[in-house]
């Protein structure tokens, strides 16, 4: 009778198994309902532990100051080079500054309207790229809306919770990002391929495409805004008798050095080539 | 408290730890150490149950965890649901034949686990995916698992805390024993 318990269980759960696969295909469009308390309790979590750890970090760093600027002081009093030191002190607080001012500037400059958040958890999976940010549906985030840094994009929500949402990296090999060629304008969709690297797909085997070519947005769904960098072509590849081109692409914004992005609440088709152009 | 009111508090414990110990993995891990490979914290607690629970509960761990999982990943839930299962099976045919009660065998499973999940999910994205995994990251696998091995002893003892205090038996802590 155990053992037939036993079978029971291990063929529901082998049975199980495919069912779950069938739909691995199709990402589904709403959180399924039995996740929305979990994706609660790991909402407060993932909080808690952010704001811990800021806690912890900026506690670390004070003493860290403090440790470096005893060392300081002392070579100060052996050299008498008291401005030298002073620079030094100051090093960390004038980069945050002045990333902070660019994170600034780049917002007033920009007629888009933009969400800042910061980046408070990564995938618990090697194989997937996602990162949590502490932003959500109360601060206006909705599904889809696209994910930029300053030098480019980041990537775009994939699930939104009232104070917390998941964002999918260009980098993950399920993301894609509708992309043009900046010099040739020839278009394709953007991949995501390894932890750092992305493949542009769709591309006809005449198309234009050159190692160096920088890669850029279409701002044709407006989650982006038209002519924001993407990456760099950093290798092409074509098949002997294939009808496209295999493009391989480094993205110009790191995920791993993020600290704060901002949401696209609303792109307002803003073209940045233009914009840039001065037009 | 009835019977069943502890064995509901010990689901309910365990199913906290598990999303703290996702969390921690997450989050807190991110803030300290950045992107350097951080342990599977959170196998653990499926770990635990396969090991040392029946295989029905067992099995309805590895559904609780996949739920945690699935909130802090960017794998679809099915995918996630299938690589915990995978880990569930592995664990439990090696259960009754490898495994032996007591911490040190705790770790082994544990490393063993950290070791069959990114296989189990490079393997489901290369028969099941649209766009499979392309690469397969050698020294962050070996990385995680000694991480997640070195985890996992403080966890037995906390795990075996929680079963006392929901007047569950925990493991024997000698490693003569087979299970």
């Amino acid at each position: 009778m155990n053992f037939l318990n036993r079978k029971t269980i291990i063929i529901a759960a082998l049975i199980a198994i495919p069912i779950f696969s069938v739909n691995m295909q199709e990402r589904s469009k709403n959180t399924p309902w039995i996740l929305a308390p979990f994706y609660l309790a790991s909402s407060v979590i993932q909080s808690t532990y952010a704001t811990f750890s800021f806690g912890v970090r900026s506690t670390t760093d004070l003493y860290l100051n403090l440790v470096n600027i005893k060392k300081e002081n002392r070579i100060l009093r052996q050299k008498l080079a008291e401005s030298q030191a002073q620079q030094g002190a100051n090093t960390e607080l004038k980069l945050e500054n002045e990333r902070l001012n660019r994170l600034l500037d780049f917002r007033q400059k920009s007629n888009m309207s933009l969400l800042a958040a910061h980046i408070i958890g990564r995938d618990l999976l090697t194989d997937y790229d996602s990162v949590t940010i502490d932003r959500g549906s109360s601060s206006g985030v909705k599904k889809g809306m696209g994910v930029i840094a300053i030098n480019g994009i980041v990537g775009y929500a994939i699930e939104v919770e009232p104070h917390t949402s998941k964002i999918l990296l260009i980098t993950d090999r399920n993301a894609v990002v509708d992309a043009i060629v900046q010099r040739s304008r020839s278009r394709g969709i953007l991949q995501g391929l390894t932890e750092d690297r992305c493949q542009l797909t769709l591309l006809k085997r005449s198309d234009d495409v050159k190692v160096g070519d920088m890669i850029i947005t279409s701002g044709i769904d407006n989650y982006f805004p038209k002519g924001f960098p993407i990456g760099a072509v950093t290798a092409i590849s074509r098949d002997e008798y294939g009808l496209g081109q295999n493009v391989t692409v480094q993205p110009v914004v790191d995920a791993v050095n993020l600290e704060e992005v901002f949401v696209i609440l609303n792109a307002n088709y803003q073209d940045l080539e233009n914009l840039a152009e001065g037009k | 408290m009835s019977e069943t009111g502890f064995v509901l508090l010990n689901y309910l414990l365990f199913g906290l730890l598990a999303e703290t110990l996702a969390g921690f993995q997450s989050s807190l891990w991110l803030h300290i150490f950045g992107y350097f490979p951080s342990p599977y914290v959170w196998i653990a607690v499926l770990n635990y149950w396969v090991l040392y629970r029946s295989i029905y509960e067992s099995l309805i761990m590895s559904y609780i965890v996949a739920l945690v999982m699935a909130t802090m990943t960017g794998a679809p839930l099915e995918s996630v649901v299938c690589i915990n299962l995978i880990v569930w099976g592995v664990l439990y045919l090696l259960r009754n034949r490898i495994l032996w009660s007591g911490p040190n065998s705790y770790m082994l499973a544990a490393g063993i686990s950290a070791l069959v999940i990114p296989i189990a999910s490079f393997l489901l994205s290369y028969f099941v995916d649209r766009h499979p995994s392309t690469e397969f990251y050698f020294y962050d696998w070996i990385l995680r698992a000694l991480l997640t091995s070195a985890f996992a002893l403080p966890l037995f003892y906390l795990f075996g805390f929680v079963d006392r205090l929901t007047r569950r038996e925990p493991p024997k802590d000698t490693e003569s024993e087979v299970v």
